[in-house]
């Protein structure tokens, strides 16, 4: 766990200084690449702690959006209240919604997830009074502290960001290096065997869905604040896509590879926005090689071919 | 003599060199180059190139040459904040042009509306100027017609017929939503009687359940509000319907030559409102925009954009933004945000491709239901209906 927290901190480190240093719109770049990051880190609590494929990233990452967006309009000085009073609701959500899932089996699973994301949507477009429908919603109250103000800018936003990052890093190591964590990973090496052994698997990984889930529903929040309007379509089925195949990437079950992925690859990705047509043909290809690089280091093969 | 000869000829290529030495204006483009609105933004990058080429050859404005800075956002509003503050912040735009889509215009309109930027935007969506809960929009401009513009036309032409009793298949997605609002808030005034509505998926690949249903309710007219396939489909299922069909009507970003393509058959007879581009043969010389229209299919067509973007009903719209800009620029008389986003909502009369605008501080988009025609398809070719 210690080394853990300290490959942790030093990717916080990095980042902080990337940010002391990059002006307003690359600052901006970072902060949207840390969402990202934020959200991969979510899905590895389902997927990397408890082995479930889950496609509801963007869900509870809309979720907590929506709702802190309606609620700080409503009540703007009530941030120290909103915020874990949202955390907690997509916790309680997720688990809740985790153990009839988990009895539909590994296969299935990920694809009730899949509409939980259509359901979110289309509640959104449903409820076109709070949510604004398709159109969507300008965020008009952005988060305050106390003695520190609102949450406004760039660089408060980052700093929010780093520490969502570092406290969610932290709290998945832990949950990994404890009881649970290794009840977990019996249920992610082999379910069966670990109800057979007494492990209460709908439980246990409702906790992990759970902080998935209340994690997610943080980024959601930065992203609202950051961004200044939501709507349904940045948190339909593209961004789940996008969360799984980064932490594919990076390594399901490790906690600083998929972030450093995140902000590797997306940088890169960004800074070949000017090729037009060619743009999506080089964000396919550079994501290809770093699926076939990933794959290569899980299994060694470079080692094996070069002998 | 010799020396004479070469005096004048320096003072001479003097002059042309400080004809066009004068700084750039810049101008921010924000289009959406890859993604799945890359083709209506690649072609809207390449009408607004054409346009500034046009502007430049007549000596710019202000004695100054445009100069075009375009970003593509990727058809996600992320990436369209994100290049948004990259012309503004870093390469320090006088003002901005496009996006594509409205989610784009929304996540970028917040910021501009904070930085003091004007943007005209070539975006459907009218929640960009709509005010009240989508924010204030005293630096944004719209250049399509408001939705509720081409309802108005719809309904007026519909009256005219004596067909009053209507159904609505309308997507889920702004525009969509956009039309069903401006239909039942019209219709009442309009003496038009809504029968009957439903919701369709704008990625969906079959409507003949909604079609069917919507049938049932026995309307005069179908007005159907969705864009891209999903419109030629639903015009493929209606025709296939049984018996007597009713009158089908498109909403106003569907006339162009794919929706004839992807319908086929089913396209025959539909009615839409369209810009004058799409009659632009058969414009009567006294129509005030015949000019400005035949300047502009003449030369989509000699810069080759016909032969890769076919004509649209949509086409002219960046040449329109640069337009009001040219003009805001001059009623300016500088180079000055504030003093241009005071020009553009003072405009009078500027005659673009998709109509003649007339902005009020009020009205950011300033265009009326005569910018519009209705239009129908026969014989696979858009023809004014009667």
């Amino acid at each position: 766990m210690r080394r853990e927290l300290q490959f942790l901190g030093l990717f916080l480190a990095c980042m902080a200084g990337l940010g002391a240093i990059l002006p307003g719109v690359h600052l901006l770049a970072l902060n949207q690449h840390l969402f990202l990051a934020l959200n991969v880190l979510a899905l590895n609590f389902c997927l990397g702690l408890g082995g479930q494929a889950s496609m509801a990233s963007g869900a509870f990452c809309g979720f907590g959006a929506y709702a802190a967006v309606i609620l700080l309009e409503r009540w703007p000085g009530g941030t120290l209240l909103i915020v874990p009073a949202v955390a907690l609701a997509a916790f309680l959500l997720a688990a809740m919604i985790s153990k009839p899932l988990e009895k539909l089996g590994e296969g299935f699973l990920a694809m009730a997830t899949l509409c939980l994301g259509l359901i979110f949507v289309n509640l959104v477009l449903s409820f076109t009074g709070f949510t604004g429908g398709s159109n969507g919603m300008m965020v008009q109250a952005a988060p305050s502290l106390p003695l520190l103000g609102p949450l406004k800018g760039d660089r408060a936003n980052f700093l929010a960001l780093l520490g969502l990052i570092g406290l969610s890093g932290y709290v998945f190591s832990a949950v990994r290096h404890s009881r649970l964590g290794r009840a977990l990973m019996a249920c992610k090496d082999d379910a069966l065997a670990a109800s057979s052994c007494g492990i209460d698997r709908l439980s246990a990984r409702a906790v992990s869905f759970g902080l998935g889930g209340a994690v997610s529903a943080m980024a959601g929040m930065m992203l609202a604040n950051s961004t200044g309007f939501i709507s349904p379509g940045q948190f339909d089925l593209g961004l789940s896509l996008k969360t799984l195949l980064f932490l594919v990437i990076g390594g399901p079950g490790r906690l600083v590879r998929p972030l450093a992925a995140v902000v590797v690859l997306e940088s890169l990705i960004a800074w070949f926005h000017s090729l037009g047509e060619a743009t999506i043909l080089v964000h396919g290809l550079i994501l290809a090689a770093a699926l076939i690089a990933g794959y290569w280091r899980e299994t060694g093969l470079p080692r094996l071919l070069l002998r | 003599m010799l020396k004479k000869l070469v005096t004048i000829l320096a003072a001479a290529c003097l002059l042309a060199g400080n004809a066009f030495a004068a700084d750039p204006i810049l101008i921010g483009g924000i289009f959406a180059e890859s993604g799945p609105t890359a083709e209506i933004g690649t072609a809207t990058r390449l009408v607004a190139e054409m346009k500034l080429k046009e502007i430049n050859d007549k000596g710019g404005v202000l004695g100054r040459p445009l100069k075009l800075i375009a970003y593509d956002t990727q058809s996600t509003p992320e990436v369209a904040l994100r290049m948004t503050r990259q012309l503004v912040e870093s390469d320090k735009v006088l003002a901005l042009i496009g996006p594509t889509s409205t989610g784009e215009g929304m996540a970028v309109k917040k910021y501009t509306e904070e930085q003091k930027v004007p943007v005209i935007m070539t975006v459907g969506g009218d929640a960009i100027v709509a005010g009240g809960k989508y924010g204030p929009f005293e630096w944004t401009f719209k250049v399509p017609q408001r939705t509720n513009t081409a309802v108005e036309k719809i309904f007026d032409h519909l009256k005219g017929k004596g067909l009053t009793k209507v159904a609505v298949p309308s997507a889920k997605d702004p525009f969509g939503q956009d039309g069903l609002e401006a239909i039942k808030a019209l219709a009442a005034s309009k003496g038009i009687t809504l029968v009957a509505e439903e919701t369709i998926d704008s990625k969906g690949t079959d409507f003949s359940a909604e079609a069917f249903k919507l049938a049932m309710a026995k309307p005069q007219a179908v007005i159907v509000w969705t864009i891209g396939p999903a419109a030629a489909i639903a015009a493929k299922n209606f025709a296939a319907l049984p018996g007597d069909k009713p009158v089908l009507v498109q909403s106003h970003g569907i006339a162009g030559p794919n929706f004839v393509k992807l319908a086929g058959e089913g396209a025959e007879g539909v009615i839409m409102p369209a810009t004058k581009l799409m009659v632009a043969d058969t414009l009567p010389a006294a129509d005030p925009q015949k000019a400005v229209i035949d300047a502009f299919v003449k030369n989509y067509a000699a810069q080759g954009l016909q032969a890769k973007f076919p004509m649209n009903t949509h086409s002219g719209y960046a040449a329109d933004a640069l337009t009001l800009l040219e003009e805001g620029l001059k009623k300016a008389q500088k180079p000055d945000a504030a003093a241009l986003r005071a020009a553009l909502e003072n405009l009078k009369g500027v005659v673009g491709v998709s109509g003649v605008f007339n902005p009020t501080p009020q009205d950011h988009n300033g265009l009326a239901t005569d910018s519009l025609v209705m239009v129908q398809v026969k014989g696979g070719k858009f023809v004014e209906a009667k």
